[in-house]
C-alpha cells in the first residue's frame, strides 16, 4: 500500500513539475517595444514600453543628433537634457475582453513628469485576473509644444 | 525496470492531459482584434477584471477622460507635479450617488493593494 502511494506521489510530482515548467515558460518573459517616436533632428524622443510579467513600465528619453562636424554622423544619439517638467510618460495596461470583443483598460498611473534626459515610470499591474494583456506607453518631451508618441507592446497571457 | 517505465509513462500521460487543459484555458480567449490607440471611446475594467457595467449597462469612457493622448499640463505645472512622488495606479469604478445607488457614470480611484496583481 505504502509503495503504491509513494509511486502515485512520484507520478504527480513529475506531472506537475512538467506543467509548471511549461506554464512558467509561457508567461515569464518581457514584451517590449522601443524606438524613436519623434525626430526633428535637433530634438528626438525615444520611447520604451514594456510588460515584464506583472510589471508595466515606460521610459522616455530626450535625445538629439550629433553636433555639427562630428564624425561619424549619428542621429538621435546624444542626450538632450531638459528642465524639470519637460519630460512626460504614461503607461496603460489593457486586457482583452472576450465578452465585449475589445481591449479593456485595466489600469494606469496617469501622466508622470520629470526633467533631465530620461524619465522612467513603472508599477506592478493591478488585479484584473487572468487574460491577454498588453501595455501602451506614451512618451513626450516639451519642445515649444509636447512632441512624441505612443508605442504598444505585443500581447501575452498573464495570470 | 518495467515498473519504472510504467510509472514514467503514467506521469507523461498525466502531464500531457494537464497541458492540454492548460492550453485550452489559455487559448480560448485569444484576442480577435488589434489594439487601436486611436479609439475615441473604450471599455474599462471593473472589480472583477471584466468590462465594467454600471446600473446593469456596459459603460464606455471617452479616451480623453483617461488623461488624453498628450500630456495635459504645461511644463511649469508639470514641474510642480514632478516634485511629488509618482502617483499610484488608478482603476475605474461605478460612481455612487448620495443614496448609494450607481449613477451610471465612471470614476477613477486608487487601486486597492496597488502594485499587486
Amino acid at each position: 500500500m505504502g509503495q503504491v502511494l509513494r509511486r502515485a506521489a512520484f507520478v504527480l510530482a513529475i506531472a506537475f513539475a512538467s506543467l509548471a515548467g511549461f506554464a512558467g515558460g509561457a508567461a515569464a518573459h518581457t514584451l517590449a517595444n522601443a524606438g524613436n517616436v519623434y525626430d526633428s533632428g535637433s530634438q528626438c524622443v525615444h520611447g520604451y514600453t514594456s510588460q515584464a510579467h506583472t510589471y508595466n513600465s515606460v521610459i522616455v528619453q530626450s535625445l538629439t543628433n550629433t553636433p555639427p562636424y562630428h564624425f561619424p554622423v549619428s542621429n538621435c544619439t546624444y542626450r538632450n537634457s531638459k528642465p524639470d517638467g519637460y519630460l512626460a510618460a504614461r503607461w496603460e495596461s489593457w486586457k482583452w475582453g472576450p465578452n465585449v470583443g475589445a481591449w479593456v483598460l485595466c489600469g494606469s498611473q496617469g501622466w508622470n513628469y520629470g526633467g533631465g534626459y530620461e524619465l522612467q515610470v513603472g508599477r506592478s499591474t493591478t488585479g484584473c485576473g487572468g487574460g491577454y494583456y498588453l501595455v501602451a506607453g506614451g512618451t513626450y518631451v516639451y519642445n515649444g509644444g509636447w512632441v512624441g508618441g505612443w508605442l504598444t507592446t505585443g500581447y501575452e497571457w498573464l495570470w | 525496470m518495467k515498473q519504472r517505465l510504467v510509472t514514467l509513462g503514467a506521469a507523461g500521460l498525466l502531464a500531457a492531459a494537464l497541458g492540454v487543459a492548460y492550453a485550452s484555458t489559455v487559448g480560448s480567449e485569444r484576442p480577435t482584434r488589434l489594439f487601436d490607440p486611436q479609439a475615441q471611446s473604450v471599455y474599462v475594467a471593473g472589480p472583477d477584471g471584466e468590462a465594467l457595467t454600471c446600473n446593469g449597462k456596459l459603460v464606455k469612457v471617452k479616451r480623453s477622460a483617461l488623461g488624453g493622448a498628450t500630456p495635459p499640463l504645461t511644463p511649469e505645472q508639470a514641474a510642480e507635479r514632478s516634485a511629488r512622488p509618482q502617483p499610484g495606479v488608478k482603476v475605474a469604478r461605478c460612481e455612487q450617488g448620495p443614496n448609494g445607488k450607481e449613477t451610471g457614470r465612471v470614476v477613477f480611484v486608487p487601486a486597492e493593494g496597488d502594485g499587486a496583481r
